[in-house]
């Protein structure tokens, strides 16, 4: 069934078509948010908060603005920021380093799990490039989503993206370098 | 991501930039870099409870919208838009309620059964007292007695999946089987004067240390609230405020029509209560009841009701169809924490559905109440062999209503369950099931906080 269609029944009062609609975007939306956050609990109350905010304000949701998807991705960007504004952090990055220099045993594994040099690399960049460049890598986001969900242009995301590479490469090439030279002995 | 994946980045790039090409393999282990993020498992716990509440939730809201959409032709303007404010007060007072169920809120209430446990301090509810009730035994038929006066043969087998929990308690446990193994009584003829009561069960531990009470969280509104919300509509109901400190404590909505239905919510017991709107429906008395229910017709008919009002079903446990007479009951057993919830008389507590065989119609709903706690820490009882005794002791309280000659009756393994103190309280506990009583009997309730 079409994705619109369900929407149009949930609003029509329909409450376990919303369950499909959770079905598909749940796993989504947890990961986007665990990336970035890095704690099981944060993260479960800020998906809670995303798909509570969702069903209240799915009536006024306006498929001619926008896909559901991208509308979706935006509450939970928005309930991302706003812990972030609330504990005073001011990037995901932030936000790791907090885990994993704290003692949730869980947090501090995954932390370890996590590449510490990815984590460098992203530092190297500027909050709105880290945003583009995460969404893209780690969320598998297109351009044309990255951009209905941050309110930026399709080309602007593109450019951000080619820069923070660009940027990424000039000022990490040992770095890069290194992991070529592991990836051939390797392979 | 995968490789294709990658190689569509540094394809990207590459367009966007005609200087990285011959840089491709560069850039792609630089994406690779980048690709390594945290693995993800979300717990699918969390996943279901989360589905549950928010489809919950949609239903709890399209009910609101249909009862208030329905009373609206049926009042003048000016009553009407006084209930609408009312009622945009109470939807949004229950909507709030419910968001961000792990986030602290004092004043949590539902009025669907989407469960929701808000943590509190240990030991926030005072002294918990859960005083046993009388009871009343049926004994067994006669062709049953022998069977239950037969002395188990041999040791009891204990359960080999719960080996490797060699716990203190379920050596205890253990023990107390062995010393209750029953000592053959010979059937007197003569009325008991008191029955006794012996453990048959299984082994069973209870290693928690501390187990949740739980505190069904309610609220009323204040009347102050409401007039200045009515004062502010220029219809003069200002003059509530004469009452000084009276709450709204109930809410009732008439279904103005034919088979309509009353609806009241107690909000300060969070009950909500669906009878026949006074009237409305014809007066079966006068007409003979021509028209039987088979069990099954109920049950849809009642599930199909719950469907149609946004009450989940499944939310509670196997329903059962009691009688076949003018009205059939079909009950669904309160499950909390996946636990039944148990009246100290043994009763199971629950929503009552009533079906009126005439008309093929639900004519009530009882039982329908607030599924919103405060989960509070307290220190409960490990010792096994002390929660038979007090099974002992508690089916011991009770009135044997027939003598048959029967000294002895067989508790068997006990299950988790919650006992309803009375004020709101959920207290975890063992509910006994009494041998030979069959599965609709009450049972033995044991509360396990430790008092």
């Amino acid at each position: 069934m079409q994705e619109q269609t369900i929407i149009a029944q949930v609003k029509a009062g329909d409450a376990e078509g919303f369950g499909v609609l959770y079905d598909a975007y749940f796993e989504k939306i947890y990961s986007y948010l665990f990336y970035r956050i890095r704690d099981k609990g944060i993260t479960e109350d800020l998906v809670s908060t995303t798909f509570f905010k969702a069903i209240s304000g799915l009536s006024g949701f306006d498929e001619r603005k926008g896909n559901f998807s991208a509308w979706l991705y935006r509450i939970a960007r928005n309930s991302l920021y706003d812990h972030f504004r609330t504990q005073k952090i001011t990037s995901s990055i932030e936000a790791a380093e907090a885990v994993t220099d704290g003692s949730d045993v869980e947090a501090a594994a995954i932390g370890r799990e996590f590449s510490e040099k990815a984590r460098k690399l992203l530092e190297l960049l500027t909050p709105v490039q880290r945003e583009i460049v995460t969404m893209r890598v780690w969320d598998d986001m297109s351009y044309k989503e990255i951009a209905a969900i941050t309110g930026r242009s399709e080309a602007s995301c593109k450019v951000g993206f080619h820069r923070a590479m660009a940027k990424l490469k000039e000022v990490a090439p040992l770095a890069v370098l290194l992991l070529i030279f592991f990836c051939t002995i390797s392979s | 991501m995968n490789e294709e994946n990658i190689k569509k980045i540094v394809e990207e790039l590459c367009a966007a930039d005609g200087a990285l090409r011959g840089k491709e393999r560069e850039l792609a282990a630089l994406v690779r870099e980048l690709v390594v993020k945290p693995s993800v498992k979300p717990d699918p716990d969390f996943e279901r409870a989360l589905r549950m509440q928010l489809i919950a939730e949609l239903s709890r809201r399209k009910v609101v919208d249909r009862s208030f959409g329905r009373l609206v032709p049926r009042f003048g303007n000016f009553i009407l838009s006084s209930i609408a404010v009312i009622a945009v007060a109470f939807a949004a007072w229950f909507g709030f309620s419910v968001l961000h169920p792990q986030k602290e809120n004092n004043n949590v209430v539902a009025l669907l059964p989407a469960v929701t446990i808000t943590r509190v301090g240990d030991y926030a509810f005072g002294t918990i007292a859960v005083a046993p009730s009388p009871r009343t035994v049926s004994v067994p038929k006669v062709e049953n007695v022998q069977a239950l006066m037969q002395p188990m043969a041999g040791p009891v087998a204990l359960p080999t999946g719960e080996s490797s929990a060699t716990s203190s308690e379920e050596m205890n446990a253990k023990m107390q089987i062995m010393s209750l193994s029953p000592t053959p009584a010979a059937p007197s003829s003569a009325s008991p004067a008191a029955i006794g009561y012996v453990y048959r069960g299984e082994a069973f531990s209870q290693s928690d240390a501390a187990v949740d009470v739980l505190k069904r969280t309610t609220s009323t509104f204040s009347l102050g609230d409401v007039a200045a919300i009515l004062g502010k509509t220029g219809f003069g109901y200002a003059g509530t405020s004469s009452f000084g400190n009276a709450a709204i404590t109930n809410l009732t909505f008439v279904q103005d029509e034919d088979f309509g239905y009353l609806v009241t919510v107690d909000l300060s017991g969070g009950n909500v209560s669906i009878d026949p709107a006074p009237g409305r429906w014809p007066s079966v008395a006068g007409n003979a009841v021509s028209k039987s229910l088979s069990s099954s017709s109920a049950l849809d008919i009642a599930n199909q009701f719950l469907k149609d009002h946004g009450i989940n079903a499944a939310d509670y446990g196997e329903a059962k169809v009691l009688g076949n007479g003018a009205v059939v009951s079909v009950f669904y057993p309160e499950v909390v924490n996946g636990r039944e919830v148990y009246a100290m008389d043994g009763e199971k507590i629950g929503l009552t559905v009533e079906v009126n065989a005439q008309y093929g119609r639900v004519e009530s709903v009882h039982g329908l109440s607030v599924q919103n706690y405060e989960a509070s820490s307290y220190g409960a009882i490990v010792d096994t062999a002390k929660i038979i005794s007090l099974a002992k002791q508690e089916a011991g309280s009770g009135v044997v209503s027939a003598g048959t000659g029967i000294q002895e009756l067989g508790l068997g393994t006990p299950i988790r369950a919650y006992v309803d103190e009375g004020k709101g309280l959920l207290v975890p506990a063992f509910a006994f099931s009494i041998q030979g009583q069959g599965s609709a009997a009450p049972s033995i309730i044991v509360p396990l906080v430790e008092n």
